[in-house]
């Protein structure tokens, strides 16, 4: 008796709903926008996070030393070369790689319009396998001939042709392009240059009263030996080198940006309320379909209860269709949104990225939006009396 | 005529008109709240140069925006003084260095503006009182609000800014927007302490103050013949806009929220457009009976289009009272600059009316097809 009272709960929900074709498809829109509105402004909020972070991700790194008092991607902020020589000689090492970084100096003049605009520079030793980009590994080599660079494809397009062959100004030196990789700008850049630790430092010498070469390294990048816990090698160099660097994981040092970046700008708050005003529009609508629903069959939600069916079962229909209107607007509304995120990535430079445990964040929010709703709409049901309609 | 009718048809269900016109309030504000973000955004941009005092600017042939502004030959601001309409030229130093925090030491990045502080650089006149202390070398005036945490800020402080040491010696409130967290005031010899790199014989930008009564566009040309082709001369509106053009169209912040402006317009829209369609759809069988007794489309369209724009208005007031607050709230928990004024209410209005009206234009089409025979047909 009770399994067949489950199945009839769901099939009468669907049936519900699904009963006017028009009327469904003219509900499940007006919800499944409030999804793309809330897919929109996660992804927002996400792309400035993932955006500042992006050059981390494809660093060949186990661990990263910075300079203690660094807390961004940006300004530069280097520590002493021979930090990372000290690291090198600790057990659990197997190999360390500098990252040199240079970001207000940096000014590209490109060879079409002869403009100056401020790129972000990386150098380091052209063997060192500093990157994960695989366009990167077989063409680095070609940066260990004098005043070469290789450029970010999808720099923005202010920086002139970013092809092999072409030539710019760095800092007023000549350089030739010898090759292009994909990274993409960020929110204070708008394009990467990658140059040989020769040619960075013959671009970029030290200011006076800075200190010299060893005094300038950015990131410094560890890998570390088979065998090792890379927590445990983390915290046995922080203890053995002195404090003016800290080690962190790759992921510690995104957290820590992505961190830096919630407090720094209103973004939470900005794409925050953005996100809640589209769940409210979603609570509003799916309230009322489900309500329109419950009034248009009141004579027959009276008889149930009239002929011995209690307010749970009714609550469980409504319930159960809150649920289905869930799942059909969410589907559409993940497809709108992720032809959306390809379009504002494409514009913007930002990186929109919906991965599956965002998708399944907004997926409960979609549910916890119709189930609201639906709570709200069954209190009509719960107060009725049979006897009224008739 | 068709108002009544309209009225009706809306407020026949109380419960469905309460859960409508909800409906298109937040929508609204939706759109109030995007727009909001938008402007704040456009509003910073122009924030530093909004402190300043001037009418033409001499800027370099690379300015793409202050910060990135390229510098000028430092004779340039003389032989702009000497074209006629000129009242007077001063410089302008920009750069960011670094602020080390006089409390924790932590060192932060600062937007740093080297002025001649025997000018009235600053339209803020206290301001050009204060930057008067700066003759003194080593010493500046800071701008209160910031975003982050840079220590104290008052006057007294000492600490330094690349390595050069400064002490406070004023300080005000302005704000400096999306063109970094946080700026100080030093004299031009201060600026080339604390930046020894800076070229020595260039500025960044030139500011012009004409005498009153000139016409712009004469001096501007007179200053264009006078002057090599190193330098661009601008209005202050034209540097206005190379600002607002950086940070909109290509910083993706700008890009972001007006694809945001974008998306509410168009979710808004679709919100309505699916309120007043099964609104309609409720009233197909009246509609058909209209049509029957001999009202023709137009009169159809008309209430059709009443109630969309009932539904506009109606929905416009409350959304207003609460988006007033919430830019209020804005402003208190973050330091967006979002203000509420009659020429955004206004704004939203016509939006709202306009996006109603044609929703509603769109859903009437049920309504012309509605026939009625076959509706009494299937009854």
């Amino acid at each position: 008796m009770l399994i067949m009272r489950k199945i009839s709960c769901t099939r009468l929900a669907w049936r519900n709903l699904t009963h006017r074709k028009a009327r469904l498809v003219a509900s499940v829109t007006g919800v499944t926008f409030a999804v793309v509105i809330m897919f929109v402004e996660l992804g927002y909020l996400n792309g400035v996070y993932d955006s500042q972070t992006q050059v981390l991700k494809v660093m060949n790194a186990d661990l990263i030393m910075i300079n203690k008092q660094k807390e961004a991607l940006a300004p530069k902020m280097p520590f002493a070369k021979k930090r990372l020589v000290q690291a090198m000689a600790q057990p659990g090492v197997q190999a360390v790689y500098p990252l040199y970084m240079e970001e207000h100096r940096a000014l590209w003049k490109n060879s079409r319009d002869g403009r100056e605009y401020p790129i972000l520079v990386f150098g380091f030793e052209p063997h060192d396998p500093v990157f994960l980009i695989p366009e990167v590994s077989p063409i680095a080599v070609r940066l260990k001939e004098p005043d070469t660079a290789l450029i970010d494809s999808k720099s923005k397009d202010l920086y002139g042709v970013r092809e092999p062959g072409t030539t710019g100004e760095l800092a007023r030196r000549t350089l030739r392009i010898v090759g292009v990789f994909p990274l993409g700008p960020d929110f204070r850049s708008d394009g990467n240059l990658f140059l040989s630790d020769r040619t960075f430092f013959n671009c970029f010498p030290p200011v006076q009263g800075q200190g010299t070469d060893s005094a300038r390294v950015e990131f410094g990048l560890i890998k570390v030996a088979t065998g090792y816990e890379i927590g445990a090698v983390r915290d046995s160099l922080q203890q053995a080198l002195p404090d003016d660097v800290r080690i962190l994981t790759r992921q510690e040092l995104v957290n820590q940006i992505k961190n830096y970046w919630r407090h720094a700008q209103p973004v939470g708050y900005v794409f925050g309320m953005g996100m809640l005003i589209g769940f409210l529009i979603g609570v509003i609508i799916c309230y009322q379909i489900l309500y329109s629903g419950i009034m248009d069959r009141w004579p027959q939600y009276a008889t149930l209860k009239a002929i011995g069916y209690s307010n749970g079962f009714l609550i469980a229909v409504v319930l159960q269709e809150a649920l289905y209107l869930a799942v059909m607007s969410f589907l559409p509304g993940l497809l709108c949104s992720l032809g959306l995120y390809a379009l504002l990535e494409g514009i913007s430079g930002i990186v929109m990225r919906l991965t599956p445990d965002r998708a399944a964040l907004l997926f409960s929010f979609t549910v916890l939006m119709c189930t609201l709703s639906g709570l709200i709409a069954v209190r009509k049901l719960m107060r009725s009396d049979p006897a009224e309609v008739f | 005529m068709t108002i009544p009718l309209a009225w009706r048809n809306i407020t026949h269900n109380k419960m469905r008109a309460a859960t409508s016109l909800t409906a298109v309030c937040v929508t609204i504000i939706l759109i109030f709240m995007q727009l909001g973000f938008y402007d704040a955004c456009i509003h910073s941009s122009v924030m530093v140069s909004d402190q300043l005092d001037f009418d033409l600017a001499l800027v370099s042939t690379n300015y793409m925006a202050l910060k990135i502004s390229g510098t000028i030959p430092r004779p340039r601001l003389q032989q702009a003084r000497a074209a006629s309409g000129v009242a007077w030229v001063a410089p302008l130093y920009l750069a960011q260095g670094s602020w080390r925090n006089p409390d924790t030491k932590v060192p932060r990045e600062i937007l740093v503006l080297g002025v001649d502080p025997r000018k009235p650089t600053f339209r803020i006149h206290p301001l050009n009182d204060k930057v008067a202390k700066l003759r003194r070398l080593d010493t500046a005036v800071t701008d209160t609000v910031v975003k982050g945490d840079y220590g104290s800020l008052m006057p007294g402080t000492t600490t330094e800014v690349e390595n050069q040491r400064i002490e406070v010696v004023d300080s005000y409130a302005h704000g400096c927007g999306f063109t970094s967290n946080a700026e100080i005031i030093v004299s031009d010899l201060t600026f080339a302490r604390i930046f020894e790199g800076f070229p020595r014989e260039n500025v960044s930008i030139g500011l012009v103050k004409l005498e009153p009564g000139q016409d712009i566009e004469n001096v501007v040309r007179a200053l264009e013949s006078r002057l090599p082709p190193d330098v661009q001369v601008w209005t202050r509106s034209r540097l206005e806009a190379q600002s607002i053009f950086y940070v909109m169209q290509i910083k993706p912040l700008g890009i972001m929220f007006r694809s945001g402006v974008a998306l509410a317009l168009v979710v808004g829209a679709v919100i309505v457009y699916q309120l007043l369609a099964t609104e309609i759809m409720r009233h197909l069988k009246q509609y058909a009976t209209l049509r029957a007794i001999g009202y023709d489309n137009a009169y159809i369209i008309r209430v059709i289009l009443t109630e969309a724009i009932l539904f506009a208005v109606c929905g416009f007031v409350p959304a207003a009272l609460l988006s007033w607050g919430l830019y209020a709230l804005t402003r208190t928990q973050t330091k967006v600059p979002m203000a509420m004024t009659f020429g955004r209410l206004f704004q939203v209005l016509i939006l709202a009316v306009v996006m109603c009206s044609l929703a509603g234009l769109l859903a009437s089409r049920k309504a012309r097809r509605a026939n009625p025979a076959d509706l009494f047909g299937s009854c």
